[in-house]
């Protein structure tokens, strides 16, 4: 293959995957710019009254765009925005840079990194694809409420795609953010102490908190919907209260998630602040526990702001109306922090600099229209209204886009090696703030406009802020071409940059760690002399084949209802299959190998790498089958008529499979103690057992099934209590033939002597894991067979 | 190797979840039973972290990244729950 295609294709690198992100973000963040500009130009006018003519639309039925065709330019343009746009962008930043930062050769774990550009990237070509499906995408907005993103409303397997789509990349962001949290973890640089943590990636470490644990309740949430549009479950039926259980489970993932797009821009900011104001950053330790608080636990504490209007008990809105007020207070302290390392400053007003105080100002606009918001009684006003599109887009456009392209301008000398044309970059900061404030402030006023109307009636009140803000956005729109721009004129005629040309004093532009390498710095013409070193090639294919039988097998899910969508979904599987015993050949064979190198590791010293991953990928699935049980209990308290316990399920049967799963448990368990004497033989013996055991517990589960569902007539489509049962107990037994799946590879490198009494830590996962496994079933089974 | 604590825990449980069973049969439905088969359900679970992901010999930071995500979905379901009580 083309050695530049195969390079972009397989890398594992953090740069070059750092580079993809943002460019696939640009190339996201188009498409979702485009569909509002059509949506503006639908809003930008009424529909005539009666009798009058000029400029409007003719007839209701007679506008720009349909009803329908609305409705998914609005729903993609949410989507694609905050989850292909805004938090890549800041994801591949952080890819690039945050590595540099902290003195690591590479991210922690670098195919499973590439593995997850791949899916996000794929999992947005799914979402997309929903367009040229008959009946169109997914319409029911970015928050896909229920029952609007049910079958019933949305019918037709575009929306099926989209949502298929968001499952990859919540999946993506889940492995992309333990991979970040090790990374910082265990990969730091000789004398990166946590104090030594610049700015921007400790910023990125709190947002990597965030999605840590938010978006494994999205991933949840979508298997539920997903489950109830392909297999017609009924978790999110109007008789089980599932408008409600989808709201709690969205907005659980969706109040973190405005923070994981804002927290990469305040770290950019105050890595930015001190270096053109000349003054260290103010209050900076106050700035670390103010955003730790915001993270955990504030932002998993106000989810239900979201959810005033839904009929949920006053005292609730009032708890989560005074957290929602409590959680502006950090932010007020943030942004304190940040004007008073500006006063009595030396300002040098570039690019980076005027953007980063854009974002500040708009910040303020943005959160003090928030703090309306929070308040409930306010909030019956305001809810469902432009004012609310209005505040949400100066946090989330405003701060984070101009936070982020302020990021870009400061970073382009040492992406590219070349300075970016300052003038053009003024004008680019010019033009984007007077089109945006033209395009959003004018939305304040028009709080008493419901958002997501395709059209509206004459009202002088609301036909010219409409103009005035389809003016802006065009406006908006247009001045990002003087970005674009920029990055072409920089690549072919910019000059040559000094390697530290901001005079920053942070690792990236003034490398004094040893043991950081950084492969793709001289393909990717950085900084001449910035870094040196060993080139570390670790190419692997691996990854995007995996990322693409998993997009492959969702298209084929997706499109069940045509004869070939199952053939598709089969064709995907044998994709996964294919990468996913490619990559455990690599790894059998060491084909793919990074250098161990020195690192400063407090407090997870005595922890193994990988243990740690597996620790940190644990605390996800935590969440995962929490919201799932959750939704189960949620759902049981809400239906009246539940079958009586031991009516449908054999109890012997059950119990049995329970002690063959803790029998499993101890097999597991001794594997791991033999190879921690050295005893091989024993290891693969008792792993032996417990493949045994744990493919003895699925052959019991389908008997089971196949008994409940062809004698007893329970199915999972036929009451809740069936699509609870199969749908938890089914997740259960997926993460057990994973487990099988991983027994065989360590069976396969034990009896290679790939362990030893040294060297087990796959054995100590596994174990981890499987234990993990048996810990879900000691609840499951009480759940669905005794209660 | 000691097998003593690995074939305890695993005997302990057996036992308890046999018990938990006879429990059930002794009043399926009822309240009591059913905070009865709860409570022995997550004292398992406990035992099962404890022992078998050996949690207790693991520094604090991971029992935390452990307890964190435990916390906050006990506060989602608990917030779901109580506001269906209305």
């Amino acid at each position: 293959m083309n050695a530049w295609l195969s390079r972009w294709l397989y890398t594992t690198n953090h740069k070059d995957v750092g580079l993809l992100y943002i460019a696939g973000s640009m190339y996201f963040g188009f498409i979702g710019a485009i569909l509002i500009l059509l949506v503006r130009v639908e809003l930008a006018i009424p529909v005539c009254a009666a009798g009058v003519s000029g400029m409007c639309w003719p007839s209701a039925t007679q506008t720009f765009l349909s009803a329908a065709s609305f409705n998914q330019a609005v729903t993609l343009h949410g989507l694609i925005m905050i989850l292909w746009f805004l938090s890549p962008l800041a994801i591949g930043l952080a890819n690039y840079f945050l590595p540099l930062q902290i003195g690591a050769a590479d991210l922690a774990l670098p195919r499973v990194n590439a593995f997850g550009y791949w899916l996000w990237l794929f999992g947005g070509i799914v979402a997309t694809i929903g367009f040229f499906m008959p009946g169109g995408n997914t319409a029911g907005g970015w928050t896909a409420y229920s029952p609007l993103s049910s079958s019933t409303f949305s019918p037709g397997a575009g929306p099926t795609l989209a949502f298929a789509g968001l499952i990859m990349l919540a999946t993506s962001i889940t492995v992309g953010s333990v991979n970040i949290l090790l990374t910082v973890a265990t990969s730091r640089g000789q004398g990166i102490t946590w104090r030594k943590i610049p700015m921007f990636s400790w910023f990125m470490l709190f947002t990597i908190v965030a999605m840590l644990f938010s978006f494994p309740s999205l991933l949840a949430a979508l298997l539920l919907l997903i489950s109830d549009r392909v297999l017609g479950t009924m978790y999110f039926s109007a008789s089980a209260g599932g408008a409600i259980l989808w709201d709690d489970l969205f907005w659980f993932f969706g109040h973190p998630e405005v923070y994981v797009v804002l927290l990469p821009a305040f770290g950019l900011i105050a890595e930015i602040f001190p270096v053109f104001s000349g003054r260290p950053l103010a209050e900076k330790n106050i700035i670390l526990i103010c955003t730790g608080a915001i993270v955990i636990p504030l932002s998993y504490m106000v989810w239900s702001h979201h959810m005033f209007l839904t009929g949920v008990t006053l005292s609730e809105d009032e708890a989560f109306s005074v957290a929602t007020i409590l959680i502006s207070l950090p932010f007020d302290v943030i942004t304190l922090a940040f004007i008073k390392t500006l006063t009595k400053s030396s300002i040098r007003l570039t690019a980076p600099m005027i953007f980063c105080i854009g974002s500040v100002f708009l910040f303020i606009i943005g959160g003090i229209t928030g703090v309306f918001l929070s308040s409930f009684v306010l909030d019956v006003v305001y809810n469902n209204t432009y004012f609310v599109v209005g505040h949400f887009h100066y946090v989330m456009v405003g701060a984070a886009i101009f936070g982020l392209i302020a990021g870009l301008y400061y970073y382009i000398p040492k992406m590219t090696g070349k300075m970016y044309h300052e003038k053009m970059a003024n004008w680019h900061f010019i033009t984007s703030f007077i089109g945006f404030n033209i395009l959003y402030f004018p939305m304040f006023f028009l709080y008493d406009m419901p958002r997501r109307i395709y059209t509206y009636q004459s009202l002088p009140s609301w036909n010219t802020l409409n103009l005035i803000s389809t003016v802006g956005a065009f406006i908006f729109a247009a001045s990002q071409i003087f970005l674009l721009a920029n990055i072409v004129w920089t690549l072919r005629a910019g000059k040559i940059s000094p390697p530290n040309p901001w005079g920053a004093t942070t690792p990236e532009w003034v490398p004094v760690i040893t043991g950081a390498s950084h492969g793709a710095a001289a393909s990717t013409g950085s900084t001449p002399g910035a870094e040196g070193g060993e080139h570390h090639r670790h190419e692997s294919s691996k990854p995007i084949w995996l990322a693409a039988g998993i997009g492959v097998s969702f298209l084929g899910l997706s499109l069940l209802v045509y004869s070939w969508g199952l053939a598709v979904f089969i064709l995907g599987l044998a994709i996964d299959g294919f990468a996913v015993v490619g990559w455990m050949y690599e790894d059998l064979h060491e084909k793919f190998h990074m250098p161990e190198e020195v690192t400063e590791r407090w407090p997870f010293a005595g922890i193994h790498k990988m243990r740690l991953g597996m620790w940190i990928f644990l605390s996800t699935d935590v969440i995962v089958f929490g919201a799932i049980l959750g939704a189960y209990l949620y759902i049981r308290s809400f239906t009246p008529n539940w079958p009586i316990p031991g009516s449908i399920h054999e109890i012997p049967l059950g119990l049995t499979n329970t002690i063959v799963l803790l029998t499993s448990g101890l097999t597991a368990f001794l594997a791991l103690e033999s190879i921690k004497e050295g005893k091989q033989r024993n290891m693969i013996m008792w792993l032996c057992a417990t493949f045994v055991l744990g493919a003895t517990f699925l052959g019991i589960k389908g008997a089971e099934w196949y008994n409940l569902y062809f004698a007893k007539g329970f199915t999972w489509y036929s009451s809740v209590a069936g699509s609870t049962y199969y749908f938890t107990v089914g997740l259960h037994a997926a993460h057990v033939t994973v487990g099988l799946i991983l027994m065989a590879y360590l069976i396969r490198k034990a009896m290679m002597g790939g362990y030893t009494k040294e060297d087990h830590v796959g054995i100590e996962n596994f174990a981890l894991y499987w234990a993990f496994v048996d810990i879900v079933w000691i609840f499951v089974f009480p759940l669905f067979y005794l209660l | 190797m000691n097998y003593k604590i690995p074939v305890a825990v695993w005997l302990y449980m057996l036992v308890t979840t046999v018990v938990e069973v006879f429990v059930f049969y002794s009043g399926p439905g009822t309240f009591s039973v059913d905070i009865a088969i709860g409570v022995i359900a997550m004292i398992n679970s406990l035992v099962a972290a404890l022992f078998l992901m050996n949690i207790r010999k693991e520094p604090p930071v991971i029992q935390y990244l452990m307890l964190a995500p435990l916390a906050l979905i006990m506060v989602l379901i608990l917030t779901m729950l109580f506001a269906f009580a209305q």
